[in-house]
């Protein structure tokens, strides 16, 4: 996808600390996949998306460089944006998933990287949710692991264990699968 | 990451040599794969999508976002500078209601004349009753009753009752208190001019005591001031130093006037009868008997009279007990301030003002600093609850 911003909210954001033009741009795609993967749900992850972004932007004086890296800030936002619509799912007791969407083969896809690839998302959907939000910060964000540790709130040597620990669930998963 | 073992570091190390291209050791090689497979088939957003939140993006979130039904978009939304601004409104609100609600202890330094709130009519009634006890009745009569003892009052009929004999000959005896706040060293200047006012006022001073030294000093006055001029020698008084408490008291003694005034006219006219008795009189006894009789008649005039001067001076004059105290932080009044204001005044007004401002400032932070603690223990409290809602959330997917 190419990026359409324009001149304006480059004059806009240049005062502020956080150049959130930048970190849109860099960012945007990411928060979009970490989300959809989080909730299977392609329309809120869109919502979410967008509401994170607008809560960062509003907030972006807020943001403290000592507290950790924009990307974790961002993603911090996003993953209380996602833990909100959960919540509101689950009081609305409507759960609208949206697997089809997120399960959708690549045009391009080999008969066998398509098998592996199915492979791989049916071992997806079997890990817990936490495990299934690690996975997805990692390698759909991006995020470094002492990014993920500063947006899910624990230590650095935790976040590595619990990543490795969901690589190894996931890894049997795919050859059982 | 020092807490992971060897191979987990070693694997976690695999995964991002893969999402970065290096090369990865054979034996993690399906690791690698694994990750790069895992990067590649992330969900992508739609074209239209990421259009329209680059617009919104470019627009600087303008207005509601129709599509952020997920937004969980709060009525209210804290910014960061709310606590900052609710603090100094908070203090304001605190400062302004100390300044208004503060100064009322009676400190009305500057002697303006003003009544004090802390004045009582008790006390008041005591330090008349006290004042006319030690200073006998009839100290401007002249009379030789003057020094006779203080009599048990009775109770004065109600207004309007038989037992008075009209409202324009009612008898009213007034007396009044007041308690001045003089600095040191202006206690005998103060001193002097209650005697002068007294004087001015057409009264006297029945006794007084005054004793001033650079650290402290005092004094007490007992005045008998006309009672037509009670009014405007308080007044005067008043200016002369910081009034700490003034009171006034009035008591109708009508009755007393009344029946002083007919045990005169009893005893006159039994001796206008005693005196026709002794002019019909006959024989010597009868002569000795009547004027004996006279003589007591006589006594009985005598005291009658006195008791009618008593109870007419107390109606003409009253007792004004003025009370003077040092007092360093008292401020110059009209007739102790000689016009000029020195740097000591200067130095010493500005240490008062000084001493105002830290004590609103001990104030507010005694209220505030709780209130505070209190907003961040809530404001902790509902942190930790949120974030333990949302992780539950996920728990519960």
């Amino acid at each position: 996808m190419t990026s359409t911003l324009t001149a304006p909210l480059t004059s806009r954001t240049s005062s502020t600390r956080l150049d959130f033009e930048a970190l849109y741009r860099s960012a945007r795609d990411d928060v979009y996949a970490y989300v959809a993967t989080l909730l299977r749900d392609r329309s809120a992850a869109e919502d979410v998306t967008a509401a994170a972004f607008e809560r960062a932007y509003r907030k972006q004086r807020l943001f403290k460089a000592a507290r950790g890296s924009e990307r974790a800030w961002l993603f911090g936002i996003a993953r209380n944006a996602a833990l909100d619509e959960l919540r509101r799912r689950k009081r609305a007791a409507a759960l609208t998933a949206e697997p089809a969407d997120i399960d959708a083969a690549l045009p391009e896809d080999s008969a066998e990287a398509a098998l592996r690839r199915a492979a791989v998302r049916a071992a997806l959907a079997t890990l817990e949710p936490r495990e299934r939000e690690l996975i997805a910060l990692k390698f759909h964000a991006g995020l470094s692991n002492a990014e993920i540790a500063t947006v899910v709130g624990v230590s650095v040597s935790n976040a590595g264990t619990q990543l490795h620990r969901a690589m190894t669930k996931l890894r049997e998963a795919v050859e059982h699968a | 990451m020092p807490d992971l073992s060897p191979d987990v570091e070693r694997e976690l190390e695999a995964l991002d040599d893969a999402l970065a291209g290096r090369r990865v050791a054979p034996d993690l090689t399906e690791l690698g794969e694994l990750a790069l497979l895992l990067r590649e088939d992330r969900p992508q957003p739609t074209d239209g999508y990421g259009r329209y939140l680059d617009t919104r993006v470019e627009r600087g979130f303008p207005g509601k976002d129709p599509r952020t039904r997920a937004s969980g978009r709060r009525w209210f939304t804290w910014q960061g500078w709310m606590a900052p601004a609710l603090g100094v409104a908070a203090t304001g609100l605190l400062v302004a209601v100390i300044a208004i609600a503060g100064p009322s202890g009676g400190d009305e330094s500057g002697g303006g004349g003003a009544m004090s709130a802390g004045a009582t009519e008790t006390g008041a009634a005591a330090a008349a009753d006290s004042a006319r006890s030690r200073s006998g009745e009839d100290a401007a009569g002249g009379g030789a009753s003057s020094l006779a003892a203080p009599e048990s009052v009775p109770p004065a009929p109600s207004p309007g009752s038989p037992g008075t004999d009209g409202r324009e000959r009612r008898k009213i005896e007034r007396s009044a208190s007041l308690t001045l706040a003089a600095r040191p060293r202006n206690i005998d200047a103060v001193s002097a001019q209650v005697q002068d006012v007294t004087r001015q006022q057409g009264g006297f001073v029945v006794s007084s005591t005054v004793s001033s030294s650079t650290d402290g000093g005092g004094g007490t006055f007992e005045l008998r001031i006309p009672t037509r001029n009670l009014d405007a020698a308080m007044a005067a008084l008043s200016r002369l130093g910081a009034v700490r408490e003034r009171s006034q008291r009035s008591q109708d003694i009508t009755a007393q006037s009344v029946s002083a005034r007919s045990r005169l006219k009893d005893a006159k006219t039994e001796r206008q009868s005693l005196l026709k008795q002794l002019a019909d009189a006959v024989t010597v006894q009868e002569t000795e008997s009547i004027r004996a009789r006279l003589r007591l008649v006589s006594a009985e005039i005598e005291r009658a009279r006195a008791e009618v001067r008593r109870v007419n001076n107390r109606a003409a004059f009253s007792t004004v007990v003025v009370t003077l105290v040092a007092d360093r932080s008292a401020g110059a009044s009209g007739a102790e301030d000689d016009g000029s204001w020195t740097p000591g005044d200067a130095a010493h007004d500005a240490l008062r003002v000084l001493e105002v401002i830290a004590g609103i400032a001990l104030i507010t932070a005694a209220i505030a600093i709780p209130l505070a603690l209190l907003g961040l223990v809530g404001a902790l409290t509902l942190r930790f609850t949120r974030r333990r809602r949302r992780e539950h959330a996920l728990d519960a997917v």
